[in-house]
């Protein structure tokens, strides 16, 4: 096994720092949140990494992590309470993690609800059957599907407002 | 030639559909060269404290004290032992709270018996002159709440009841009394035998009025006992889910609404204590849905999982 192979937590960043990285961004409600996320799952990862026998598994902790993480976060008392002012400037202008333009797309999947979001992502872009993300999320099969066939009719009727 | 070539490039020019578009979105994004430096440098801090803080549980060696392995393994148990004594501690403060409450209830509980033991001695005892409504405190159901004082009331109507019924046939047996010794009927007799005859057929209805009543408010009892059993909302916050034979009562509410979810069509409430649903299968099965959530489509989302498996189960 190469050192790059080694199951190590710096191995870790490397390989899963954009799926971590777009989850937590799917899921947060500005970037600077996104990022304490994203470091909060790798360091977190120190404490596991010695448990996992396979990137697989590794891979399968950090979503669900990730996806465990957002929701406390969410559910912070003052996080409720507060009111926080939406990141606008996501896909656009100078600080964008990519290039700006029209993602119509992604703008509306943003509008949807945290676990629509997180079906959508983790079913058409990360392409995890319904089994594995109903695993990963804890969750039942018939809610991950519903989640999706919602998600779907959802996302046709913004993209159709939009034109 | 060129119309043909634009032709030809639109056929060609690949159609995205909306997850094709999702897909090459979300990939143009990357973490920041930045934020991975900074992770990493966290990740590394994280892994130090966490190397110093396994080094600090082995005893540090005092100049001029040996420390023995033999010693270094009695402190790891201890230590490992010393873990376990507030997880304890505190489950055997869990269970001594709950023997207590227990005990507490089984108090409040004999309490209440003893009570109503008391109301229906005093009923048996009224209820032997009158044996048309001995039974009657006993079969009606109060519920837990109402026991002892409704037990009570029930005894008092009963005696009143007992009282005002015997109270005719003691005139009655009283009249007869007087009248036995005579065997010849005045026309003043005659009028007195008919007004007996319609007091006792008029006592006689109403107890056969009274004993209907009794029998529909046990009924009404037993089915408002069922329906509170049946529609019983659950209160720690799990899905229950009843067959049923009939529609429910909140069927007919003013806030019962239908709403269509997933391509079936249940009907819904909300009250104080949660949602509940009401819904007809194809099979001809019908099932009221009781759960607590926090929004409507939240509800139904749990419903229609939950009926997705029972399907399945049949």
């Amino acid at each position: 096994m190469t050192k790059e192979e080694r199951i190590t937590t710096e191995n870790a960043v490397d390989r899963y720092a954009d799926m971590v990285y777009r989850i937590a961004l799917s899921q947060m409600k500005n970037r600077a949140d996104a990022d304490d996320l994203f470091q909060e799952v790798f360091v977190r990862l120190v404490g596991h990494i010695h448990e996992f026998t396979s990137w697989e598994h590794v891979k399968a902790w950090l979503i669900r992590v990730t996806i465990n993480c957002a929701k406390k976060y969410y559910n912070q008392y003052w996080n409720k309470n507060v009111d926080y002012i939406e990141d606008t400037e996501q896909f656009q202008g100078a600080e964008a993690y990519e290039p700006p333009g029209e993602h119509p797309v992604r703008q509306a999947v943003a509008r949807l609800e945290p676990k629509y979001r997180m079906a959508v992502h983790l079913f058409y872009f990360e392409e995890l059957s319904v089994a594995e993300i109903a695993q990963i999320t804890e969750q039942k099969e018939s809610t991950v599907k519903s989640q999706l066939h919602r998600a779907r009719e959802m996302l046709k009727d913004l993209l159709k407002e939009t034109g | 030639m060129s119309l043909m070539r634009e032709q030809l490039d639109s056929r060609k020019r690949k159609s995205y559909s909306m997850t094709d578009q999702y897909k090459k979105e979300t990939a143009q994004i990357h973490a920041p060269a930045a934020l991975l430096e900074k992770t990493k440098a966290a990740v590394r801090a994280e892994e130090e404290r966490i190397r110093k803080e396994q080094t600090a549980r082995v005893p540090i060696p005092v100049s001029g004290l040996q420390v023995s392995y033999a010693d270094y393994v009695a402190y790891q148990k201890k230590s490992s032992l010393r873990k376990w004594t507030y997880p304890l501690t505190a489950a055997a403060a869990v269970v001594i709270l709950f023997s207590v409450s227990m005990a507490m209830k089984g108090i409040g509980d004999s309490a209440g018996d003893r009570m109503a033991d008391g109301a229906m001695m005093a009923e048996e005892s009224t209820a032997a002159e009158d044996e048309t409504f001995a039974g009657m405190p006993e079969e009606m159901d109060y519920g837990e709440a109402a026991d002892s004082t409704a037990g009570e009331v029930n005894a008092n109507a009963a005696q009143t009841d007992s009282m005002a019924e015997a109270a005719p046939e003691e005139i009655e047996s009283s009249e007869e009394a007087a009248e036995a010794p005579s065997a010849d009927f005045a026309e003043g007799d005659i009028r007195k035998q008919m007004e007996q005859d319609s007091m006792k057929k008029e006592n006689e209805a109403e107890k056969g009025d009274l004993a209907r009543e009794d029998s529909q408010a046990d009924t009404a009892g037993s089915v408002e006992d069922k329906s509170a059993e049946e529609y019983q909302y659950v209160i720690d916050g799990s899905m229950k889910i009843i067959e049923v034979d009939e529609k429910p009562a909140f069927y007919h509410y003013a806030g019962a609404r239908d709403v269509v979810y997933e391509g079936e069509t249940y009907r819904v409430i909300e009250q104080k204590q949660g949602w509940g649903a009401y819904v007809e299968t194809e099979e001809g099965r019908a099932y009221v849905i009781c759960g607590q959530a926090e929004s409507e489509e939240d509800f139904l989302q749990e419903v229609y999982e939950a009926m997705y498996e029972i399907k399945k189960s049949h």
